[in-house]
């Protein structure tokens, strides 16, 4: 699928608008807001930045267990994705119910984070939704691990911050969740998201 | 896949001049901002309460009339000649901009005046020190300036 990368690929996400120029009219503005390009985020970056993320934690918590770091990589996620969430459902219609909102998730949410859609969605219609991406973009470049305990234990730390992602994101459209992840051989990875029923 | 914002088909982003008040009212009905302009910048404790009562009319407006799944909930309710128009995104923040009954408003203008609001407020979910679930009011002087510009007199 994806070659070396020469150059940086970018991944475009909202265009809202990031006018720092004092409002000098009305119309000044609402040219800027309408008129402002899609934000990019170069992925090499982005990668580095996760891959970094782990061990960085690690060595800043010191004598933490490997669940505090874990922890708090999911609440980074979740932090991020509150916020994300409220970008992208902007001009989103309002959400008719959960389903809608999975699925919300796994289009439009995964293609801006992702740079694709889910490819299966399951649903045990009483709260429990399993997302499946078969090419995880965010393990595009590793290696190794292809059995289902060799997998899930070495992406494990790698797989808690898009658990939080997912979370922070239905929590921001207002769903209490547990999302927990799994993979069965790179670059496969599955999500597992259980609505508390009753919102 | 891009996320820029739609071209509007609004030719000249127009906003009603004349606003008297925009809130801003968080997931739990508690006040995030309340912004007055102009001559009533002096009765903002009314402004507290009318965007108190509004919250009654947005619920009502959720409850009954939800078939468009617009963002955008229209004029919610006349009180002591202001109009009150609601919006409520898609996580339940809701924004509302009061207007007097003497002011010739359109549809169009007031949708396009949440639009700014609505991205003004995205901008302040990207500032890091912000937290999404606090109850405190928003204290960001940016926020206010951009809210600030809406009741501009427009310049035509």
């Amino acid at each position: 699928m994806s070659s070396a990368l020469p150059t940086y690929s970018t991944t475009s996400v909202s265009g809202g608008s990031i006018n720092n120029a004092p409002p000098s009219s009305v119309s000044a503005v609402g040219a800027t807001s309408l008129a402002s390009g899609p934000l990019l985020v170069a992925e090499p970056a982005l990668f580095g930045l996760l891959i970094e993320m782990g061990p960085a934690l690690e060595a800043a918590m010191t004598g933490g267990a490997r669940e505090a770091v874990f922890f708090k990589m999911e609440m980074l996620g979740y932090n991020v994705g509150q916020r994300l969430v409220e970008r992208l459902a902007k001009d989103h219609a309002r959400f008719t119910d959960t389903l809608d909102v999975v699925k919300f998730i796994c289009k439009e949410f995964w293609m801006a984070v992702f740079r694709k859609q889910v490819d299966n969605l399951k649903t045990n219609h009483r709260g429990v939704y399993v997302l499946q991406d078969n090419n995880f973009r965010w393990f595009m470049n590793a290696s190794g691990a292809t059995t289902l305990q060799d997998a899930t234990q070495a992406m494990t730390p790698f797989l808690w911050f898009p658990c939080g992602l997912i979370r922070g994101a239905l929590a921001g459209l207002g769903y209490a969740t547990v999302v927990m992840a799994e993979s069965v051989g790179i670059p496969q990875c599955t999500f597992q998201i259980k609505i508390a029923t009753g919102r | 896949m891009s996320y820029s914002r739609p071209t509007s088909t609004i030719p000249v982003p127009r906003y009603p001049n004349g606003i008297a008040c925009i809130a801003v009212v968080g997931k739990q009905n508690n006040p995030l901002l309340i912004q007055t302009f102009g001559n009533a910048a002096d009765q903002e404790l009314k402004y507290h309460y009318l965007a108190h009562m509004s919250c009654d009319y947005v619920d009502e407006k959720l409850r009954s009339g939800s078939k468009s799944g617009d963002l955008y909930l229209g004029l919610l309710c006349t009180i002591e000649s202001q109009n009150v128009y609601g919006y409520m995104t898609n996580t339940r923040v809701k924004f509302l901009i009061v207007i007097p009954t003497t002011v010739p408003t359109k549809d169009s203008e007031v949708k396009a005046a949440f639009d700014v609001i609505h991205s003004a407020y995205i901008d302040l979910l990207g500032n890091p020190f912000y937290d999404p679930d606090s109850t405190q009011m928003v204290a960001s002087p940016r926020f206010r300036a951009r809210l600030q510009t809406l009741a501009a007199p427009v310049a035509s």
